[in-house]
Parts: structure tokens; sequence; C-alpha cells
């Protein structure tokens, strides 16, 4: 058992053996390398100031990863809200539904990849990262979403549909769109 | 089509996603830095604490055993207690308790007072606005709580009332009168109702005696003969008799009384109304309060048979 002291007293190593899970949940959530390594610091600074608020039911591991949902989440909106007064808004939100044609068509682009994730909603986006990416249970992913078990699954499920669609969509327009 | 496998892979191929060393370092530290200064913070603040409370808890400790810091707790707990009971209604203080049986006390001559209580000696100005007989119902009402009982003491300044509105002293019962409906109005299982007195014999061998070598004051039961409860009030003036005799045999006498010009002590309203002379003019307070505690343990026992 560890007590909101000892978090303090260990942070060297409960960083070590949890940095690399956040900068991945980060980087993924977020795909831009400053903004992943802002929050990862932002995220180890809030353990240490709200290590009194674990309650020692769920792993430290998943904890941790719950901060670093709150930690993007947070960000993500204050992005958007603050991206309202910068510039116009219609120019800087993304088309959702239709990624350029030249790049859709080159599959191994990274960028596609990554804007389709940055597209999903952020329940959908943390549903596919935790499960695919921080390779966590589904029980574990639902206790850092703070959500059912069930709800993980159809997330998960209807994630990797609706990527599947963006990545490949003259295949799923076949069978039409189940997904809305 | 692909799996899902394969498409988890392509994704965690499109991010890079191992963060840079530099970075890792560089947080690292700043964390170590952090956690230092939050520690030493609440190690801080736990010896701030610990001083404060140590400083606080000898300070109080010096003011209640070196000054009067305990005489001034107790006088603040019993102010408090005193205008926490006074302020449940204006002129009555009362204690519910689980016993449905209410015993009513209430004084007609509020301000009848004692001769060594202050300087006098004549018994027109045997008056006095606190140093009264209502003190010795408090006493009585306080003693009867303590078993358990419910008491309502109606301290009802009944001589300015009078003076008020301009009556005379033989009109106080009219007013006592209204008291004395109320009670009954506002409650139904009111068991007996005291109207307690202080003598008028200046002569202080007649008001008291002598039980186990102490002075005590004689207790009287003064009942009307000019009403229709004249029977049932007697027989509960013989039944105080008979077991102020078992108890503390010599002290009391009951006494009946007729005529135009004496009044009817409200005893027409109730067949439970007793008027009490606790001693006299003479007697001192604390032979008062005396009387009053054994009248109290005679209450509950005439409770008993009623």
């Amino acid at each position: 058992m560890i007590d909101s002291n000892e978090i303090n007293n260990n942070i060297e190593q409960i960083y070590e053996d949890n940095f690399q899970d956040v900068y991945r949940f980060l980087i993924c959530f977020l795909g831009n390398r400053n903004e992943a390594e802002d929050l990862a610091q932002e995220v180890f600074i809030r353990i240490l100031k709200y290590s009194s608020r674990y309650n020692y039911k769920s792993k430290l591991s998943t904890w941790i990863l719950s901060i670093a949902k709150h930690v993007a989440i947070d960000h993500v909106r204050r992005k958007k809200f603050t991206s309202l007064f910068k510039h116009n808004f219609f120019s800087e939100i993304p088309d959702q539904k239709n990624i350029p044609d030249q790049l859709i068509f080159d599959m191994e682009s990274k960028k596609v990849i990554q804007a389709a994730i940055s597209s999903l909603k952020s329940q959908h986006r943390a549903v596919v990262i935790l499960r695919g990416i921080n390779e966590l249970s589904i029980r574990e992913t639902a206790e850092v979403l703070n959500c059912s078990v069930s709800k993980v699954k159809v997330d998960y499920h209807r994630a990797l549909k609706i990527l599947r669609r963006k990545l490949y969509p003259s295949k799923e327009e076949v069978f039409g769109d189940a997904n809305g | 089509m692909q799996t899902d496998k394969e498409l988890i892979k392509q994704i965690s191929d499109s991010y890079d996603l191992e963060p840079r060393d530099e970075f890792i370092e560089e947080t690292k530290q700043r964390l170590i830095r952090k956690s230092r200064k939050i520690n030493y913070h609440n190690y801080f603040k736990k010896r701030l604490t610990y001083f404060f409370s140590t400083t606080i808890t000898l300070a109080l400790m010096v003011w209640l055993l070196s000054f009067n810091g305990a005489e001034f707790v107790v006088n603040t707990v019993n102010s408090i207690s005193t205008s926490v009971n006074s302020n449940k209604s204006e002129s009555q203080r009362f204690i519910p308790n689980n016993e449905d049986e209410v015993i009513f006390i209430y004084h007609t001559h509020n301000r009848e007072s004692f001769f060594p209580s202050f300087d006098t000696n004549e018994l027109s100005k045997a008056f006095h606005k606190e140093k009264n007989i209502v003190k010795v119902g408090g006493k009585l009402a306080s003693t009867l709580q303590a078993k358990g009982l419910r008491v309502i003491h109606d301290d009802t300044d009944i001589m300015q009332l009078l003076k008020d509105n301009g009556m005379q002293f033989s009109e106080a019962y009219s007013l006592s009168r209204k008291i004395v409906k109320k009670g009954l109005e506002d409650e139904e299982n009111i068991q007996l109702f005291l109207d307690i007195h202080r003598g008028a014999d200046i002569d202080k061998d007649k008001t008291s005696t002598s039980f186990k070598g102490k002075i005590v004051p004689k207790i009287s039961f003064i009942i009307s003969k000019n009403n229709k409860h004249y029977q049932k009030n007697l027989e509960i003036a013989k039944l105080f008799y008979e077991k102020f005799q078992e108890k503390y045999p010599g002290i009391s006498k009951v006494e009946t009384v007729e005529g135009k010009t004496s009044g009817i002590y409200n005893q027409d309203l109730s067949s439970n109304a007793l008027l009490i002379e606790i001693g006299g003019v003479s007697n001192t307070l604390e032979e008062e309060y005396k009387g009053a505690e054994l009248l109290a343990n005679v209450v509950s026992e005439v409770l008993k048979e009623l």
C-alpha cells in the first residue's frame, strides 16, 4: 500500500514506471509532441499535488492514466475555446468527414491515421488508445474512463468501425452507413 | 479486410511513441525538486501545527489554573444554560420528560420575601423584587426535575402587573387565576397546581421546627371551603400530610379556611390545586430551600397515589 506521503517520496520510481504509458496516451490523443510533453509533466505534478486523493481501490497506474485523460480532455476543450477567438472559427475546425482526396489514397501516410484518430470524439479516442496502445484490459479501461465495462466494449468496437470507414471509405460504403 | 490488430498496429506505427531522452530526464529532475518542496512544506506545516497546538494548550492550562479561567468557564456555562431555559418561554421554565404528569408551580404573591434576606423586620416591607418566594419555588421545581418529573414553574411578576394596572394587593388572585387557566388550556396532564407562599407570622418559632438537629420551615396546606372542589382538594392535602408524617413527622399541617374575606385560591379551577406555605417571613432562604426539598420528596410520594 502506498499512502500520499509515500507517493511523494517515491515519485522517481513512480515516474519511471509510468511515464511511458502517460506519454504514449498523450501523444496519440493530441498528435503533437510539444503538447504531449507539457501535459505529461502536468500529469505527474498533479499526482504530487493530489496524492492524498488516491483511493487505493484502483491500481496506481490506472489512477495515473485517469489523470492523464482528464488533463488531455481539459486541454483539448481549452484549445477549442481559445481557438474560437484566435482564428476564424470555421476555417480552423477541420472537416472531419472529408479527409483530403490525395491523402485517402496514400494509405501508408501516418498523417491520415493521425487525422482520423483526432477526428474521433474524446471518449472514442481514449478507448482506442487505452485498449490499443496502452494495452489495458477492458476492466482497467473502464476504471480509467470511469464508465461501465460494456460501454468500453461498445465504444471500442464503434470507434474502430468509424476509423476503418474513414481510412477505407470505399469498402465500408458498400455495406452502407451503419453508424450514422 | 483488416483485423483490429492490424489496424491498431497501423495506429501505433503512425506515432512516435517514445518520448525524447532529454524530456524524460528534465521531467524527472523537476518532479524530484517538486516532491522535496512538497515534503518540506508538509513537514514544516506539521511542525507548525504541533507548535501552535502545544502553545495554545499550555496557555489555556495556565489561564485555567492560575488565573480566573475556571470561574469564567463555569459562569459562562451557567449563563448560557439559564439563557437557554429562559428562551423557552418568557416566564415559564419547562423541562419536558417522558412522564406524562406535570406539576404546575406558581406564586400569587411572588415578591413575598424574608427578613433575614435584607434589612427589615416590618411585614409590610418584606417584599423583594428578587430575593423572594420564587427562588424557593425554583428550588422545588429543580428538585422535582432532578427526580425526572415534568415541572412548569411560572415566575410571572404579579406584583409588578398589579402596580402597572393600578390594582390592589388583594386582587393578586385574579391575576394568578389567569395563569392557572392558561396552564389548564396548554397542558392536559397537570397533576398538581401548587401556589407556593411563605407564611406571614413573624414568630419564627411558630413557622419553624427542628428536624434531625436542623431548623426547617413548617409546611402548611391551605384549603378553601368555598368551592366545589373542596372535598377533593382536602383529600389531597391530607394525603400530603400523611406522607409528611411518614417521612418528616411534625413538619406539616392542613388548614381549611372559610368565609367571604378569604379567597378561594383558584381551587375552584381544579380538584388538584393546593396553596402551600413554606415557613414564614422570619425564615432564611437556606431554611426555605431545605423546606422546598422536603416538599419535593413528599410530592413524588404523593404523585404515586394520585
